[in-house]
C-alpha cells in the first residue's frame, strides 16, 4: 500500500476504534432502558375484572385458550387485556380492532392496535360505540387467528 | 499474472479456496436452519433464512477484515489472502439474500413499493432503540455491491490500483454500518448476553488486529537514515537480508524493497502494480521478485515483468559500503535497468 493510502487506512481504523465501541455501548444501554419500562403494562388480575369473550387458537405449540378481560383501574381509567393458559407460540401476531366480524381476511375498517402480548393493556372500546371485535392476526401466515367480541358474554 | 483480461484465471488453489468457502457457508446455513427448526418451531422459513444469511455475511465480513492485518503480522496467513476477493463477493451475495428476504418480509405487503417503505416506514432517527436500522444495512449492502462488482482485475486495471484500493477501503464504512445495523436492530430485540458478547468480541478482534498491524507498519516508516553527500541513504545492514529475500526500508516516505540474491543487491519499489501488495515480503523465484499476494513477478534489475507481461515498478540505485547497503531514494522510471551492487567477496564470506 502507498503511504497516503496507509495514512487513510490508519485514520479509518482509529475512527472505527473510537466510534464503534460507543455505538455498541449506546445500543446496549438503550436496550436496558427500554426493558425497564416495558413491565409498566403488567398487572395482576383482579376478581373485579370482567370476562368479555374467549377463543381458542391453534399455534405451533398446541392449542391456547385466550380470554379477553375488561378491567377498571380507577373510576376514570378502564382497559382490556388478554389472559392465556400458556404462551402463544406464533410469529408476528398483531392485534386489530374492527366494527365488522372478519370472515377470512381482515375487514377493510380494521385498525392496528399493535403487537399482541398478554402483558399489554389496551384502551377499551369507547362507551358510545357500537359492537366491535378485537382480532388476532398472523402477519407471517396472513390469516385471522381469533376474534373477540368486545361485549361481555351473556 | 496476466497480459490479457480473462473471466477468471482458475487454478487448483483457487478451486480449493472456493470449495472451502462454499462448504463452510453451506454447513453454517444448514446447521443454523436445522437448529432453528428444532429449537424455534414458531419461526417461519423466511425468518430463518434472513437470520442465517445475515449472520453468515456478518461473520464472513469479520474473516475478510481480519485476513489483511493477520498477513501484516505473520506471513503464515498469506494463503488466506490469495483469493480474498471471492470471500468478499460471497459476503455480498449472502448480504443480498438477507436484504431481499428482509425487504419482502417487512416491506412488500403494504400498498407502497418496498423500497419506498424501507425509507419512509420508520423515521425515528432521534431514538437509539427504535432507530431505522434497516437503512444502515441497505447502505452497507450498496457499498458491498460496489466492491463486489469491481472486484475483477478488469476494474483494477482500468481504475488504477490506487483508485481501486481507495474504493475498496470503503469496506470499513460498510463494517461500521453493519455493526450499527446489528446493534440497533438484532440486539434490541434479542436480549441474549451471548449475542451481545459475540458482537463485542468480533469488534475487539477486528480492531485489535488492525491496530497491531498499523503499529508494526508505523515502526517501519519511522526509522531514520544517515545521508551521504551524493544523496545515497544508509538503508540497512547487508547481513540482515536473507538470501533471495528482501529488507523493506522507508526512505523519504517511500517504501523500498532491497533484495539480495546470487552475490548481488537490487532495490525496487515495495508496491506491486497489481493490488499494491508488499513486494519486499515476497522472495525471488525463478530469478524474479515474486509478490506474496498473487504471484506477480518482476525482474530485480529492471523492475519489469518478464515478457509477455507488461507490469513495471521503479528501481533504485544501490551501493555497498562497510557491510551496509546504501540506496539512492530517487526512483527511476518504472522498468529502467539499474546495475545491481555486487557484494564484495570478503563481505560475502564474512
Amino acid at each position: 500500500m502507498t503511504q497516503s493510502l496507509r495514512r487513510v487506512h490508519r485514520i479509518s481504523i482509529l475512527l472505527l476504534a473510537f466510534f464503534l465501541p460507543l455505538i455498541l455501548t449506546a445500543g446496549l444501554v438503550a436496550r436496558h432502558a427500554e426493558s425497564k419500562s416495558a413491565p409498566a403494562n403488567r398487572r395482576i388480575r383482579s376478581s373485579d375484572d370482567v370476562l368479555l369473550s374467549t377463543a381458542t387458537v391453534k399455534g405451533a405449540g398446541g392449542e391456547v385458550r385466550i380470554q379477553l378481560m375488561s378491567a377498571q383501574e380507577n373510576s376514570r381509567s378502564a382497559f382490556v387485556y388478554f389472559l392465556t393458559d400458556k404462551p402463544l407460540v406464533e410469529p408476528d401476531v398483531l392485534l386489530y380492532r374492527s366494527s365488522n366480524r372478519p370472515i377470512a381476511s381482515l375487514p377493510a375498517d380494521a385498525t392496528l392496535l399493535g403487537s399482541f402480548s398478554p402483558e399489554n393493556a389496551y384502551a377499551p372500546l369507547p362507551s358510545n360505540s357500537n359492537q366491535s371485535f378485537l382480532i388476532l392476526y398472523s402477519l407471517a401466515h396472513q390469516k385471522v387467528l381469533a376474534v373477540f367480541p368486545e361485549t361481555p358474554n351473556r | 499474472m496476466s497480459h490479457q483480461y480473462q473471466a477468471i484465471g482458475w487454478n487448483r488453489q483457487k478451486r480449493l479456496y472456493d470449495l472451502t468457502i462454499f462448504a463452510g457457508v453451506a454447513l453454517y446455513i444448514g446447521l443454523f436452519i436445522g437448529i432453528g427448526i428444532v429449537g424455534f418451531p414458531y419461526a417461519t422459513a423466511e425468518t430463518l433464512i434472513i437470520r442465517a444469511t445475515g449472520s453468515a455475511a456478518f461473520l464472513l465480513l469479520h474473516v475478510v477484515l481480519c485476513i489483511g492485518p493477520l498477513c501484516r503480522l505473520s506471513p503464515q496467513f498469506l494463503p488466506l489472502l490469495y483469493n480474498r476477493r471471492h470471500l468478499g463477493v460471497t459476503t455480498f451475495l449472502l448480504g443480498a439474500i438477507h436484504g431481499i428476504f428482509g425487504l419482502i418480509q417487512f416491506h412488500a405487503l403494504g400498498n407502497v413499493s418496498p423500497l419506498f417503505s424501507l425509507f419512509t416506514s420508520n423515521q425515528n432517527f432521534a431514538s437509539i432503540s427504535e432507530f431505522p436500522f434497516q437503512l444502515l444495512g441497505f447502505l452497507a449492502l450498496v457499498i458491498l455491491f460496489l466492491m463486489a462488482a469491481t472486484s475483477h482485475d478488469f476494474w483494477l486495471r482500468n481504475l488504477t490500483p490506487p483508485v481501486w484500493k481507495s474504493l475498496h477501503m470503503l469496506v470499513y464504512a460498510a463494517y461500521a454500518l453493519l455493526v450499527a445495523h446489528v446493534v440497533l436492530g438484532l440486539l434490541q430485540s434479542e436480549r441474549s448476553p451471548l449475542l451481545a458478547s459475540a458482537a463485542g468480541l468480533g469488534l475487539i478482534v477486528v480492531l485489535a488486529l488492525h491496530l497491531a498491524a498499523a503499529e508494526k507498519e508505523k515502526q517501519t516508516d519511522k526509522r531514520k537514515s544517515s545521508l551521504a553527500s551524493d544523496g545515497f541513504l544508509d538503508a540497512c545492514d547487508l547481513n540482515a537480508i536473507p538470501e533471495k529475500r528482501a529488507a523493506v526500508v522507508s526512505l523519504h516516505g517511500e517504501r523500498i524493497a532491497i533484495f539480495k540474491f546470487d552475490g548481488k543487491v537490487c532495490a525496487l519499489s515495495n508496491v506491486c502494480r497489481h493490488q499494491n501488495g508488499p513486494l519486499g515480503e515476497g522472495k525471488i523465484i525463478d530469478g524474479c521478485v515474486t509478490c506474496p499476494w498473487h504471484g506477480y513477478q518482476y525482474l530485480p534489475e529492471t523492475g519489469a515483468s518478464p515478457p509477455p507481461f507488461t507490469e513495471k515498478v521503479s528501481t533504485f540505485r544501490t551501493r555497498i559500503l562497510d557491510g551496509r547497503v546504501w540506496v539512492d531514494p530517487s526512483p527511476s522510471i518504472p522498468g529502467t535497468r539499474i546495475e545491481p551492487a555486487v557484494i564484495p567477496s570478503k563481505v560475502a564470506s564474512s
